[in-house]
């Protein structure tokens, strides 16, 4: 019953958050616990594409994790061909319950602008950022533009 | 509302003491109680000094305000020269003049099974008596859970270089209880930091981020599930604030009492557990279905060891009833090593058929990384996430 109105209240305080890059979000009409971000990055190579942001609550929230993942393709160090990545806030040994999801959208903004090519979860894309960061930042245009979501106006 | 209680007239001028008892009314403040005590004994209420909790009552305190309960004691004090014990013996500003620190605190009630508001008594460590008088006010918590920090004198007994025993009581049912310090009124109606609610009594660990109970025990519950309860010497095994970044920790495991008994019970089992696991002279039992955590005797050692619970007997090498550390040529053995690694604590063989490096080992509890084969660090978090 408590994961209802804070997941509630959380969805309004997101919404009316005034951060462009996290505030367009979306939960499944007949279940609270499945919104959908559109990620909207600042920086070169991801500023020209929006990116969805799956987040799925378990039922005993806030007392567990949500589960975070991209649902749109993404060329980066920190994130797996599947949309995964690590992101310490939401990890089960260091969550704590009064985090709340604009903080966690805070955190992925923030790995998203700024890579951690030294924490890499793709070790080739890493490599490429920090040998021939030309070629990276072409690929990872090329790959924005075919794969990335269309930003809203 | 009518109540019974004892007074104890400690009459120093004729040398002499009476017990009284007293029906007084709640509504009656100490000005009322001294006139009735006068009454009884023709001993005029100027000169008598009223000692209630190691301190000196003022007259426009409230019966009410004292959480009385028919065993409760209060003295009368009768000095052999008024003026000598105002001027010297005592600070005149050591009255209780804001009854509300008598019961502004919570204790958890074992006869209750609740948290409950808690009274403070004082009692002389000597002779156990309610006679006393403190000589300096406790600052702080720390000045009433630990022994030896507030001196008193005791008018029962009389001995030298007496310090203050002080004792936590229910406010409900007057049983013996253990005060809880993280548990406090929500004087602000602050809201909780993870429901939104607005709860009259809250915990705070010290760093004003306000749970409630129910969101705290929720919170406690979900840390025992995996039992992410860290040790923290000198508190022992506890867990941090709920608020993210805040480190925070709770620094008496008497409020994990809030999950109820018998996930308190659970708690103690596996907390003791981890500690002996992280001895050297503790081992955890490795048949599957037991799981008991003990200390195995360094004399006289062969190597073997037996629970004591399920009485598997096996080798604390190999972890295996019939010892292979020897045998090089054991199938079993040679598959096993090369299929598996161990768990750094418990010895443990354990084999990864997927998903990332974090091992959460199922025997003894502890977070390692399948590829360092140490404990679960950050860097694994980064590094070593997927292989």
């Amino acid at each position: 019953m408590s994961a209802t109105r804070r997941l509630q209240k959380e969805l309004g305080d997101l919404k009316n958050c005034g951060v462009k890059a996290y505030e367009n979000v979306e939960c499944e009409e007949t279940n609270l616990l499945k919104w959908t971000v559109l990620l909207l990055p600042d920086k070169e190579p991801y500023n020209k594409g929006a990116f969805k942001v799956g987040i799925t609550f378990p039922v005993d929230y806030p007392f567990k994790p949500p589960k975070v993942a991209f649902e749109t393709k993404i060329y980066h160090p920190n994130v797996d061909e599947e949309g995964k990545f690590c992101l310490p806030i939401v990890t089960a040994e260091n969550w704590k319950p009064a985090t709340k999801t604009e903080q966690v959208m805070m955190a992925l903004l923030s790995l998203i602008n700024e890579p951690e090519p030294n924490h890499p979860i793709r070790a080739d894309v890493a490599e490429e950022f920090q040998k021939d960061h030309k070629k990276f930042m072409k690929t990872a245009e090329e790959h924005t533009r075919k794969h990335s979501e269309k930003r809203p106006e | 509302m009518p109540n019974v209680v004892t007074i104890l007239l400690q009459d120093r001028k004729m040398d002499q003491r009476r017990n009284i008892t007293l029906n007084v009314d709640n509504n009656e403040n100490i000005a009322e109680l001294m006139k009735n005590v006068e009454k009884l004994t023709n001993i005029p209420s100027e000169e008598l000094e009223v000692v209630f909790c190691g301190k000196k009552l003022a007259k426009s305190t409230f019966m009410k305000d004292l959480s009385l309960t028919p065993a409760t004691q209060i003295m009368f004090l009768r000095p052999k020269n008024l003026v000598q014990l105002t001027n010297s013996k005592f600070d005149s500003n050591n009255k209780i003049t804001d009854t509300s620190i008598l019961g502004s605190f919570y204790v958890w009630c074992k006869k209750c099974d609740d948290v409950q508001r808690g009274k403070l008594r004082v009692y002389c460590q000597n002779c156990a008596s309610t006679s006393v008088l403190v000589k300096s006010e406790p600052q702080n918590w720390v000045d009433v859970l630990k022994s030896k920090r507030i001196q008193v004198t005791c008018e029962n007994c009389f001995a030298p270089g007496l310090f203050a025993d002080f004792k936590f009581k229910c406010l409900k049912c007057n049983d013996l209880a253990a005060a809880l310090t993280h548990v406090r009124g929500n004087w602000q109606m602050t809201e909780c930091c993870v429901c939104d609610g607005k709860d009259k009594v809250v915990i705070d660990l010290g760093c004003n981020h306000i749970i409630c109970q129910n969101c705290f025990k929720e919170y406690l519950l979900s840390t025992l599930e995996e039992f992410r309860f860290t040790n923290r010497p000198p508190y022992g095994f506890t867990t941090s604030c709920v608020y993210p970044g805040c480190n925070r920790v709770v620094k008496d495991v008497h409020h994990f009492h809030i999950m109820g008994q018998s996930s308190y019970s659970e708690y103690q089992r596996k907390a003791t557990e981890r500690l002996i696991s992280i001895d050297d002279e503790g081992v955890t039992c490795p048949n599957a279905a037991c799981g008991q955590s003990f200390f195995w005797e360094p004399y006289d050692d062969d190597g073997r060891s037996q629970c004591p619970d399920c009485f598997f007997t096996f080798c604390r090498k190999c972890t295996e009833r019939e010892c292979t550390c020897q045998s090089d040529d054991d199938l079993t053995k040679i598959t096993i090593d090369a299929t598996t690694r161990r768990c750094p604590r418990c010895n443990a063989a354990t084999e990864r058929n997927g998903g990332c490096a974090h091992i959460h080992c199922t025997s003894c509890g502890m977070d390692w990384c399948f590829k360092c084969v140490t404990e679960w660090k950050e860097e694994c978090q980064w590094d070593h996430w997927f292989n």
